[in-house]
């Protein structure tokens, strides 16, 4: 595009003086070997995080299909039980696996290899540091490794996206703000650029909320290098984890991206952004608003009303910055269309935005309370992060791959064509995968709300709501299919790309003036009042200066100020909602008969935590006439002031368990571990027949107690060496004993199950006791 | 007395509904910035940027555009 003659003098008139005349010219090379490594690893880590969703999609139809046996007798899907029962690959522990290859290691590689490519470009600079370059690159795929023996290992906080134990968690600041920060501000602080351009605002409010939000949410006790406690608890800990968790998504998939949409859209439409200004709006307003939408996911929980009212309404502002900024990138393309029907990096680009703008509809309409009520829990919340996650993310970032491959392997595309499959089979792929899942979600939502004409509930059995959706989870197996098999004809394209790269690799060296250190000067105002009041003429010039957007000028050019204000703008917002939260005592009314987990149950807790069972089992009942006719009574704040971390879960895959304590037997609850078909016929939980085998570390359990009485639990004596061992083998031998003279096996005092069932027979049973008499840990085990 | 009692004394609930006005009138701070015209120059090439910056100009100052060299 041939820019109008006199653009350059215009241009130039509204330069101020001492920027007219350029520093000595300097040379300078990219690295973009850099960006070469970041971009492998993102195709490697996406085929990974996809394969592992695809197994995790499998995991919740196999169940119904192994049993089944042909008319010659045999059984076709038998071999795929190993998905239900062996414990490194049960549901609970490969879920988290997939969410976190998908966001950090798929989604966090392609955010690098956007960063690095655009931001030596928009700053005329080569990165600050290869070594720190290097370092960020190798220390996030070491992260990416570690979470990926780790998480199959039972070796988690349970905190979703976050559920990194502490030391992996230390890593990723280190290489984080270590790393990756300091070399991406000290290449802004290097840059041969005066303005920074709106990409840059957005990986800067990412590199600075990210680390916040990690840094906070992440603050916990350790009690060995792979297992530690939640400083928060309950109700502070869940808002904690949703203030993180929604913000992830904000500042890690939301805001990175849409810096790579402002960069990599212009660029593959050969136009500049539709709008400026509006791209100006589109910042702020998302760094402002995002930040308090956290609340939204604890919509009728035990969180204050007021904190989840606050959550929906900057959920349902949200939808304007959103739009601005999806329609600032779709209107990109005016006079461009014509260019979408060979291009296949425009064809992602725009699919990509448009799944932007659907995903930030359904958000704000899924955080409106009423709509909350039918979808939380469901799989629609399912549907509409993969709508985000598919759509925008991995389609953000297969164009841009299409668009890097040829300029870093400096070398044409291997095959057009087979990236225009990619991206049919995508799209497919993704229609394939959502739209059933909205379908399974809301048919959960309304048979679980479904009152028959007697006023009980038209399907009680749980497992009934559950068989429902099988048709629905098939579907979405082919769709995430079609999704793999295209991330394939990726990589597949990339790498014979990659063969026919040149011997090597040109770098061609660029020039450009040295910034002048010399700022902008600031425009001088004069008062035009005429009153005599020296005051009135300050707050007129004032005024002046404010209205002239001077300030904001000042801000995109100066990288530590733009930056100082980004951080006011989240950290003001988050202390705003936290501190009333954390700190006024009537948020969290005590419940005086509510006492801390016993040392067996607190281990019985570690195992539920340790095998991800919040994955599939929420254990918070809403006020919802529904929810409190099938589960009970309704969950109270007080009830989890010893929950450090609070298990509410976010998605019913199997029943709430925040009352079973009590309502099934010990030996029920055996049977069901060993083989939950044996129990409940449709079933779709896997075995837990391990820890019928496993023998708990009761000596371990101090130091455990302890952890939890540093932080505020009143364990009493039970911290005294060997104390808790005795009191949970005390426990145990009850619960042992009743299994035995119930029929079951004998001799399982020593094993982790009895903790298990401990913990399950402890839930939701402390609110109808009657207060202890004195304060301590109740002497008298659980039943 | 406990951080949490003095805390808890010090009418903290509205503090919420205070930040949701400031957080409206920042809002509305942006829109005037970038409602004004003088700046329309400035903001045009800020946002021709990406379109300039592979062949960076040759020693003329780094004001113009790539575009106007090969012109």
């Amino acid at each position: 595009m041939v820019a109008p003659a006199n653009d350059t003098s215009i241009a130039m008139m509204h330069v101020p003086a001492s920027e007219r005349s350029p520093g000595p010219i300097e040379t300078f090379v990219y690295d973009d070997a850099i960006v070469r490594k970041f971009m492998g690893v993102t195709i490697l880590w996406g085929v990974v995080a996809f394969l592992v969703g695809l197994i995790v999609a499998l995991e919740l139809v196999i169940p119904s299909v192994i049993g089944y046996t042909t008319a010659s007798g045999n059984q076709p899907f038998a071999f795929l039980s190993f998905l239900t029962n062996v414990q490194y690959l049960t549901f609970g522990r490969l879920r988290p696996l997939h969410t976190n290859a998908a966001i950090f290691a798929f989604g966090g590689n392609a955010i690098f290899a956007a960063v690095y490519y655009s931001t030596q470009r928009l700053c005329k600079a080569r990165m600050w540091s290869d070594r720190l370059s290097n370092l960020h690159f190798w220390g996030w795929q070491l992260i990416i490794v570690l979470a990926a023996l780790t998480l199959p290992l039972g070796i988690t906080s349970s905190k979703e996206y976050a559920e990194l134990e502490w030391p992996i968690d230390v890593l990723i600041a280190v290489v984080w703000l270590g790393f990756f920060g300091t070399n991406f501000f000290m290449t802004l602080k290097n840059r041969r650029e005066r303005h920074m351009y709106v990409a840059l605002w957005f990986y800067i409010a990412t590199i600075v909320t990210v680390t916040m939000l990690h840094v906070f949410n992440s603050l916990a006790v350790p009690v060995s290098l792979f297992k530690s406690y939640s400083v928060y608890a309950g109700v502070q800990d869940a808002m904690m984890q949703w203030w993180y968790g929604h913000n992830a998504v904000a500042f890690f998939l939301t805001t990175p991206f849409l810096g790579l949409m402002y960069y990599f859209l212009p660029k593959a439409a050969d136009r500049p952004v539709y709008s400026y200004r509006l791209s100006i709006v589109h910042f702020w307003s998302l760094v402002f608003t995002y930040i308090w939408a956290g609340p939204h996911h604890l919509h009728y929980t035990a969180l204050p009303a007021w904190a989840s009212t606050l959550g929906m309404l900057f959920s349902v502002m949200l939808w304007m910055p959103s739009w601005g900024g999806g329609i600032n990138g779709l209107l990109t393309l005016r006079g461009a269309w014509h260019k979408l029907t060979d291009d296949p990096v425009l064809k992602f680009f725009v699919v990509g935005i448009t799944f932007y703008m659907m995903s930030t509809f359904e958000g704000p309409m899924l955080s409106v309370k009423t709509v909350n009520m039918l979808s939380h829990y469901t799989d629609w919340t399912i549907a509409h992060v993969h709508a985000g996650a598919l759509g925008w993310n991995g389609f953000m970032t297969f164009g841009m791959i299409y668009y890097l491959a040829p300029r870093l392997f400096q070398t044409g595309l291997y095959s057009k064509k087979l990236a225009e499959w990619h991206f049919w089979l995508g799209t497919l792929g993704i229609l394939l995968y959502i739209i059933p899942i909205y379908i399974a979600g809301i048919t959960q939502g309304l048979m679980w709300r479904a009152f028959d004409q007697t006023g009980n509930l038209q399907f009680p059995d749980f497992v009934e709501t559950v068989m429902r959706l099988m048709p629905f989870y098939w579907i979405r197996v082919v769709g995430g299919s079609l999704f793999l098999m295209g991330s394939l004809l990726l990589a597949y394209n990339v790498i014979r790309t990659w063969m026919k790269r040149p011997a090597v690799y040109e770098e061609p060296v660029q020039t450009a003036p040295a910034l002048r250190p010399e700022r902008v000067e600031a425009p001088v105002f004069a008062s035009r009042l005429t009153a005599n009041c020296e005051f009135g003429h300050k707050g007129d010039v004032m005024i002046q200066r404010i209205a002239s957007g001077f300030w904001h000028r000042v801000w995109e050019g100066t990288p530590w100020k733009f930056t100082f204000w980004t951080i006011v703008a989240v950290a003001s917002a988050s202390v705003l909602e936290l501190i009333p939260l954390f700190a006024i005592r009537s948020n969290v009314p005590s419940i005086a008969s509510v006492q801390p987990y016993t040392p067996l149950e607190l281990a019985g807790r570690d195992i539920y935590i340790s095998e991800g069972c919040y994955n599939c089992h929420s254990q918070m009942i809403r006020p919802i006439w529904a929810e409190t006719k099938r589960y009970g009574e309704y969950s109270k704040p007080g009830e989890f002031v010893y929950d450090h971390p609070f298990q509410w879960g976010s998605r019913r895959i199997g029943p709430d368990l925040a009352r079973e304590g009590g309502l099934r037997s010990n030996l029920w609850h055996l049977l069901h571990f060993q083989d939950p078909r044996q129990s409940v016929a449709q079933s779709i939980m896997p075995s837990y027949a391990h820890l019928i085998d496993e023998t708990l570390d009761y000596d371990g359990l101090t130091a455990r107690v302890k952890a939890h009485a540093l932080i505020g639990v009143p364990y009493g004596d039970a911290v005294k060496p060997g104390r808790a061992a005795e009191l949970a083998r005390a426990q145990a031998a009850i619960i042992a004993e009743d299994i035995a003279a119930s029929g079951g096996p004998a001799g399982l005092a020593e094993r982790k199950i009895v903790a298990l069932i401990a913990y399950l027979q402890r839930l939701g049973t402390d609110i109808s006791r009657p207060p202890p008499t004195e304060n301590g840990l109740p002497d008298t085990p659980s039943p | 007395m406990r951080l949490s009692d003095i805390m808890s004394a010090m009418g903290l609930a509205i503090y919420p509904t205070i930040a949701l006005f400031i957080f409206l009138a920042v809002f509305i701070g942006v829109l005037i910035r970038i409602g004004r015209r003088g700046d329309n120059d400035a903001l045009t090439r800020a946002g021709r940027l990406p379109l300039v910056d592979d062949a960076p100009p040759r020693g003329v100052g780094d004001r113009v555009h790539r575009t106007e060299i090969h012109r």
